[in-house]
């Protein structure tokens, strides 16, 4: 667990939803090593498990048993207000829908997670304000979200994710509600933005056209983490599933 | 993060007009009613206040309210001054009498009789005549309503139903076949019956009044320096076997009949009830709503790590300034409306428990819909965000 | 920024502080009025309080006419003084004193008839008889002289036949007549009878009486006073009608105002608390403020129903009240018989404070005296004193 190499590690983690009848047994021994400085594309059929397993990860949820560490800690082992605190300080969010604030700039949109904690007001805008420049926003830090196009509204999210300098990014599709040139540039600026730093990304996605901006891709279904590929296997497998498919019908 | 949640608030232009009317509207309602409630029952006790004097008002026992004159024998005065502790003690009479108007109509007046010597009883407000008039024979005082509406007379003495003009001083009513000569008018507090009032002497007012046995309506009673007005008020029940009050006890006697004896207190009830209803119904639901349209970003928030009191500091400061912007408007509202329509024409007294039961009233609607609300907020589970 | 962050809050600041100030408007106090004539208050602390009627010591003396009549003539003005027995006025005496001559006259002529009956009989008329009866006397003597004188012819029969019965029938008349001038004569001598003297002695007594009767009304049409006093009211006037009897108008209203008095009602259910031997004190009901020290005279033994001094033409009763009386310690206390005063006087619970005018001691609570016999029906128990 303490190999520094590994920013993240999961050893069995299980997490059951619910009880009796009802009961959904989201995840039943997820194994996974994540290293600092990769990013990691989670992929798999819809209901097997990514949510839950990025929620249990970024310390939204908590894993029933197994053992974890991510960045060093175990985010299940903490109350709630702790990991609430630890999400707030290492976690950075993009989500599919971006989830910006519609009725205040984007500079305010980019600043609210360090004004949530308190910040400085006057630093909190300075910082917001570099990292639009940084995702090339520059001069528009006044602009409602509305009146900015899906790319951009994305990129004012990543923004807003980086803000607090995490070491760890959760991605939830985020290049879904954008077309594929979008998507490309999008995830090239994530790419661009925390390859220097260290930074641990995790990124679910159905979208095989970003598949290569990762480094390795983990499949998962029915709860579990079935293996892990580079992209060119993934996307190779992927094609003789589509042929397999193709033949069928 | 506050200045946003505001603008949060704002921004939200249809919602946050409905959460504004809603409220104005809910104080409004809640304001203007009970304001009016407040006003006709301050008006029953109109003559009290009208005499601040009187430490203490002796009646006879079995009397209900301040228009319910049950007179005590003549002799209760001097009974009343024999107390100890008493400092004066000064008869007042009261009694409903039916005028002759110089145009020829009638009209039925509340005769107040107060001490000949020490003319305690007549309004402190005189606008025409001094009230010193009253030594003069004959003379009566009336008020500004009284001249101006019921017993205005016609300006065409020949066309008794055209247009009229206010009674003047130095006119002359009939009073049970007897001579009253109007030597000054006096503002006074509107009164529940809204009858004319007419002051004069005590001796003058039993002469204008068909012959009863007794005549003493009420006594007006000084505590002397230096004693305890609630002993002395115990001290002359006991020694007298009269009904003794305070002033504050007499209205809110006074008030307390009225609210037993009639159904003004449940008309108001409901409409007040109504008001609140109106409050949560529009402003509570839009709240509701509102917070329910941002719960994703209360969600994303919460994910960034905003923690549970951070979020709901939030949606209070929210609530707060909607509540208060709300209130303020329609007390504001309210006030206008109770100050621009004359006192004659509307009864409106606001004390300061209204602006303080309608702001507790917009409190209960925001805190009820934003803890509401703010249970999907605590609840909320994070995961849900990653959900499109 | 939004015009609405500026707008909307303005708003509702001037709401609030609309409603405050309509707060502060409509709950202000009303200014009290400092009262024209302060009000009459006591001096003392435990007392009884009651409505004193000032009169005079005489209580008022309403004089009525003693006749029906005219008004002749007015003898004094209000406010003088007068003794008991001066003359007040007078009602109309010209007929009294018409009948007063006749009935005079009459008296007159009884006595006159009374005085000549007793001058009775007159010595002209008994002479007058005397002189008859002597002259009748001598015709009788005549008569027999010359009867004789024929006897002695016929003797000698020197006379006729036909002349003796004539003679002896002219003796016999003679003798009648002498006999009636004699009992003339006893007649004339008697004079008045005794019992028709009464009689006429009766008239005259009769005749006086009616004199002093009509004396008596004429005098009794000047009214007088009946003691000394002075004049508070005077109704009559020369030439008006002034009716005698029951129910009369007064003519004039007397009264003895040194000292003045003051007669004070309390009510029946304070009566128990009334001691004579406390201060008291009758003050001005309007005005002016002023006090005057009274000292107790006595009471009325009997309650009585007290009439409301309303003003009205029917004044009506309406409680029981004990009447005290009172004098005015100052003689020349400015206020006038008729004036209405409230009186305070000090009761028992505090009578036994040093008083020079008051004999300390225990002084009782109630004073047994008759009177109380009427209040004590409504005099409660007075326990725990």
């Amino acid at each position: 667990m303490s190999e520094p190499t590994n920013s993240i590690v999961c050893s069995e983690v299980f997490k059951t939803f619910g009880v009796g009848d009802s009961m959904v047994r989201a995840l039943r021994g997820v194994n996974l090593e994540v290293r600092f400085g990769e990013m990691m594309a989670l992929v798999g059929p819809s209901g097997c498990g990514k949510t839950t397993l990025i929620s249990i990860l970024a310390g939204l949820l908590q894993r029933d048993e197994g053992a974890m560490s991510v960045l060093g800690t175990d985010p299940s082992a903490l109350s709630n207000h702790e990991r609430t605190l630890w999400r707030g300080e290492n976690v950075g969010f993009i989500f599919q829908q971006f989830n910006l604030i519609p009725q205040v700039s984007i500079l305010e949109n980019v600043a609210v997670p360090l004004l949530l904690r308190r910040h400085p007001k006057r630093d909190a805008f300075d910082r917001a304000a570099k990292l639009l420049e940084e995702v090339g926003l520059k001069g528009r830090e006044s602009t409602r979200p509305s009146k900015l196009s899906g790319g951009q509204q994305q990129r004012v999210a990543i923004a807003r994710a980086l803000v607090t300098g995490p070491r760890l990014l959760v991605c939830d599709e985020p290049t879904s509600a954008l077309d594929g040139a979008t998507g490309q540039k999008v995830m090239a600026l994530i790419r661009e933005l925390t390859a220097a730093a260290e930074r641990v990304v995790i990124v679910v996605t159905h979208d095989e056209r970003i598949y290569h901006f990762a480094d390795r891709i983990a499949h998962l279904d029915d709860g579990r983490v079935t293996h892990v590929s580079t992209p060119a296997e993934a996307l190779a497998e992927s094609a003789a599933r589509m042929s397999d498919a193709a033949q069928r019908h | 993060m506050r200045t946003i949640a505001i603008k949060m608030l704002f921004g939200d232009t249809a919602k946050f007009y409905g959460i504004l009317l809603g409220l104005s509207f809910a104080t409004l309602l809640i304001a203007q009613q009970a304001s009016i409630f407040v006003g006709l029952m301050s008006r029953t006790y109109a003559l009290i206040e009208e005499t601040p004097q009187a430490d203490l008002w002796v009646t006879d026992p079995t009397m209900q309210f301040v228009d319910d004159t049950k007179p005590m024998q003549v002799t209760a005065l001097q009974r009343v001054r024999s107390v100890d502790g008493v400092g004066w003690a000064v008869p007042l009479f009261k009694g409903l009498l039916v005028a002759k108007l110089p145009s020829g109509t009638r009209q039925i007046c509340d005769v107040v009789g107060v001490d000949d010597a020490s003319l305690i009883g007549v309004p402190a407000r005189m606008v025409k005549g001094d009230v010193s008039v009253l030594r003069k024979p004959d003379t009566i005082i009336i008020e500004t309503r009284g001249a101006r509406s019921r017993l205005a007379q016609p300006i065409n003495p020949a066309d008794p139903s055209g247009p009229k003009r206010p009674i003047e001083i130095g006119e002359e009513l009939e009073l049970n076949e007897r001579r009253a000569v109007i030597g000054g008018i006096a503002e006074t507090k509107p009164t529940f019956q809204n009858v004319p009032t007419i002051y004069t002497t005590y001796s003058r007012a039993i002469g204008f009044a068909p012959a009863n046995r007794r005549t003493l309506s009420m006594i007006l009673v000084k505590a002397a320096d230096g004693a305890s007005i609630t002993e002395l008020r115990d001290r002359i029940a006991r020694e007298t076997g009269l009904a003794v009050y305070t002033p504050h006890d007499f209205a809110w006697t006074t008030i307390r009949y009225w609210m037993t004896q009639t159904g003004i207190p449940i008309n108001f009830g409901i409409a007040i009830v109504l008001g609140f209803l109106v409050g949560v119904a529009i402003a509570g639901q839009m709240f509701y709503n509102f917070t329910l349209d941002n719960l994703k970003y209360f969600g994303a928030m919460k994910a960034m790590g905003a923690t549970t009191p951070r979020l709901l500091e939030l949606v209070a400061l929210q609530g707060a300034v909607a509540g208060v912007l709300g209130l303020g408007i329609g007390l504001g509202v309210t006030s206008i409306v109770g100050l621009a329509i004359p006192g004659d024409k509307l009864a409106f007294k606001m004390t300061w428990h209204i602006p303080v039961i309608a702001a507790a009233a917009v409190i209960f609607i925001v805190v009820a819909s934003s803890l509401l609300s703010m249970r999907r907020v605590v609840k909320l589970d994070p995961s849900e965000v990653f959900q499109g | 920024m939004n015009w609405k962050f500026i707008a909307l809050p303005i708003l509702a600041v001037v709401g609030i502080v609309a409603s405050v100030y309509t707060v502060a408007k409509q709950n202000a106090a009303l200014p009290s009025p400092p009262p024209v004539v302060p009000p009459v208050t006591s001096p003392y602390g435990d007392r009884v309080s009651g409505s004193g009627l000032v009169e005079p010591s005489s209580e008022l003396i309403e004089l009525g006419a003693p006749v029906s009549g005219l008004i002749e003539e007015v003898m004094v003005k209000e406010g003088q003084r007068v003794v008991k027995g001066d003359p007040l006025f007078i009602i109309d005496r010209r007929a009294l004193t018409a009948q007063a001559l006749g009935a005079e006259a009459r008296m007159l002529a009884a006595e006159a008839r009374l005085e000549q009956s007793r001058s009775l009989p007159k010595p002209e008329t008994l002479k007058q008889a005397q002189a008859r009866a002597d002259q009748m006397r001598a015709a009788v003597r005549d008569a027999q002289g010359r009867l004789d004188r024929l006897r002695a012819i016929g003797e000698a029969g020197a006379m006729s036949h036909n002349e003796l019965p004539t003679r002896e029938f002219d003796l016999a008349n003679a003798q009648s007549k002498s006999a009636e001038a004699d009992a003339n004569l006893e007649f004339v001598r008697k004079g008045t009878y005794p019992e028709d003297l009464r009689v006429i002695a009766a008239d005259v007594a009769t005749a006086k009486a009616e004199v002093g009767m009509i004396r008596t009304e004429l005098d009794r049409c000047i009214a007088r006073a009946p003691i000394d006093a002075e004049i508070l009211r005077i109704d009559a006037r020369p030439g008006q009608y002034a009716a005698a009897g029951p129910g009369a108008k007064t003519q004039m209203t007397l009264g003895d105002l040194d000292p003045l008095y003051i007669r004070v009602d309390i009510d029946e259910l304070d009566a128990w608390r009334f001691s004579d031997k406390g201060k008291a004190i009758a003050s001005l009901r309007g005005g002016r403020q002023a006090s005057f020290p009274v000292t107790f005279v006595r009471r009325v033994p009997l309650v009585l129903p007290k009439k409301t001094l309303s003003g009205e033409n029917a004044e009506r009763i309406d409680t029981r009240v004990l009447q005290v009386i009172y004098q005015f310690v100052d003689p020349k206390v400015p206020v006038a018989p008729g004036q209405l005063l409230d009186v305070f006087i000090e009761s028992a619970g505090d009578a036994g404070a040093p008083d020079p005018v008051v004999t300390p001691g225990a002084a009782p609570q109630v004073v047994p005296t008759p009177a109380a016999a009427g209040t004590a029906q409504s005099t409660p128990p007075a326990n725990g004193n």
